[in-house]
């Protein structure tokens, strides 16, 4: 090189890398490592895009690579084999709960007592989970266009209509395993069949009148929609996930709430009629600007 | 820090009634357009790099990255409406991380590359919204992007633009709902609302802030902070080709190079105009190249013909 490289054109400098053999590929990577999103238009991001994590199916059986039907573990959740039914805690319950609650321990948390625990199949054969994994993919195509779903609704009839607390909010649960379990996964199997394979429960959040924060973890990889309680989706549903937890948060709380397994943290209001009354006071006529 | 059941719901109630006052300015701007297939109607603020038109002021080097930045939806809102946002936001997550068991001040950021840039956009995000710098406020202003939505059927979905890394990914909701009055009934977005889901005057429309973080930020500032550490001749980087690619990223990121061929594509008619009359200029053995028609892309195609159009190009622009 007979010149200084700062006086060089960048494309100069790009062919002089090549023919001389720079780690072109080191440079390209430290510029565009991480920036998957906004580089979304140049091939050259692509080269370096990080893979999206997989999800590891927790696999017990080396059955799997052969033929065989394996057996598949309920990825050994934290609670596996119960139901959690939360949804009708006494007022007692909800006074009690000042701290934060772990519905997964029972010696903290003052809402786990009368609780509800409903055994559920443990196991699973592959071929069971591949049918479900495929209804689970309809479900989803179904479910992607909302404005369908309320089309067949009998819109003129307001009292079938079904309200927004007739709904759930429902979140999906993971538990991912990294162990040495993924070099067993068929390689068949995409990414969206392992994620599907990894949900280990689903958290149903009631809709309420009241008002509720609640932060959680993670929902860039879990889904979460809403359910209308007792209609022939919800029940579809149940009956796609009956190998999995579902667990249920109260539809009355006067505290915080925390479930660290999901990775959920929430508080609810108290005085529910007084919330009304002041939003229907504090109508926006009534806005204080800045304060 | 866990405060008393009181403090919680007196905090809550205040910031549900703030969410219902702000309603009636944000919902002119509830499109469901924005929400895509979802048909979910809301509105939605902070950073992005969705928006096309943005990138040839957030250009960062040639080859086509681009900075995040700020949608401009609620840009043309009264300022004290903005301010009542920032603290609505701040005052939310302040509120999640005081009752959970968090000991972090969420906008307490390292001194790495990175962190300082987030803290950077942060900032700017935060006066965007009319608020002060020395704000105590802004430690827990912790948000990259936020949407008042109304929940009504949500899909299932994943919510893909959010921060994926470890202990980015954190999404705040506060739901509230809306009394919903003559007034705002005349307001037509909120009418287009009630006729979709059967409501009525009197009836409550559940509104739910949420606040994200979001992949572009993080993606931004992780590259940043790589692109700083080979300029300022960090340890870390020991290849033998650092001097050499100093300078290469040096001449990548001058935007404003003659060899910035993305620029060419900011304004499309102007270049398929300019490649109009180079296709002239091929039948006449002038310029041995080809072309295409399509977004730039540091492909071979465009290079071979970058390469042998180059100094034409610069005497035409």
């Amino acid at each position: 090189m007979t010149r200084q490289c700062r006086n060089f054109s960048s494309f100069d400098l790009l062919m002089e890398c090549t023919f001389s053999n720079i780690n072109l590929f080191q440079l390209f990577k430290t510029l565009t490592e991480g920036a998957s999103s906004d580089l979304s238009r140049e091939p050259v991001a692509q080269l370096v895009l990080p893979r999206e994590e997989e999800l590891v199916i927790d696999l017990s059986n080396p059955g799997l690579i052969c033929d065989e039907e394996p057996v598949i573990r309920n990825f050994e959740s934290s609670c596996a084999g119960k139901m959690h039914d939360m949804e009708t805690p006494t007022t007692n319950h909800c006074q009690a709960a000042s701290r934060p609650i772990s519905f997964f321990d029972p010696q903290r948390s003052a809402l786990n007592e009368n609780i509800t625990i409903r055994s559920i199949s443990e196991t699973l054969s592959l071929s069971q989970l591949c049918d479900k994994f495929e209804l689970f993919t309809k479900f989803l195509k179904s479910n992607s266009d909302q404005k369908l779903k309320l089309q067949k609704l009998p819109k003129k009839n307001r009292l079938n209509y079904p309200k927004y607390t007739d709904q759930v909010f429902a979140i999906a649960l993971f538990q991912a395993k990294e162990t040495a379990a993924q070099k067993l996964t068929p390689k068949n199997k995409t990414v969206p069949f392992k994620a599907f394979a990894a949900i280990s429960g689903w958290m149903f959040i009631p809709r309420t009148d009241e008002s509720l924060a609640y932060s959680c973890l993670d929902l860039d990889s879990k889904y979460h929609g809403s359910l209308v309680v007792d209609s022939e989706e919800y029940k579809e549903f149940l009956e796609m996930f009956d190998h999995v937890d579902i667990h249920k948060l109260p539809k009355t709380c006067d505290s915080f709430g925390s479930v660290p397994e999901v990775g959920l943290d929430y508080i609810q209001g108290r005085d529910k009629g007084n919330l009304t009354d002041l939003s229907a006071e504090l109508r926006y006529v009534n806005l204080r600007l800045g304060k | 820090m866990i405060v008393a059941n009181d403090q919680i719901s007196s905090h809550i109630s205040i910031f549900v009634i703030i969410t219902s006052e702000l309603f009636p300015y944000f919902a002119p701007f509830m499109d469901v357009t924005v929400s895509r297939e979802r048909h979910i109607p809301c509105v939605s603020g902070g950073y992005s790099n969705t928006n096309p038109n943005e990138y040839a002021n957030n250009r960062v080097n040639i080859v086509g990255s681009y900075r995040p930045f700020l949608l401009k939806t609620l840009e043309s809102l009264d300022i004290s409406v903005k301010q009542r946002i920032a603290r609505l936001i701040a005052g939310t997550i302040k509120l999640m991380h005081e009752n959970g068991d968090r000991t972090d001040i969420p906008n307490s950021y390292g001194n790495g590359e990175a962190d300082k840039e987030r803290c950077k956009l942060n900032l700017e995000f935060w006066i965007s919204l009319g608020m002060e710098v020395d704000d105590p406020l802004f430690q827990f202003f912790d948000a990259e992007g936020f949407s008042f939505i109304s929940e009504y059927f949500v899909c299932f979905h994943k919510d893909t633009q959010n921060d994926s890394k470890k202990d980015g990914d954190e999404t705040i909701s506060l739901k509230s709902r809306v009394l919903i009055t003559e007034e705002l009934s005349r307001i037509s977005k909120v009418g287009k609302l009630m006729r979709r889901y059967c409501l009525k005057v009197g009836d409550y429309l559940p509104i739910s802030l949420m606040i994200y973080s979001r992949k572009c930020v993080s993606a931004f500032c992780v590259r940043h902070s790589k692109v700083q550490s080979v300029f300022s001749g960090s340890p870390f980087v020991k290849h033998a080709s650092r001097k050499l690619t100093c300078a290469i990223l040096d001449a990548l990121h001058d935007t404003e190079s003659v060899q910035n061929y993305s620029k060419l594509w900011d304004n499309d008619d102007s270049f398929l105009e300019m490649l109009h009359s180079m296709k002239s200029d091929v039948n006449s053995h002038q310029c041995s190249t080809k072309f295409a028609s399509k977004l730039p892309s540091f492909s071979k195609d465009v290079s071979n013909w970058y390469t042998k159009s180059d100094h034409r190009l610069c005497r035409r622009s």
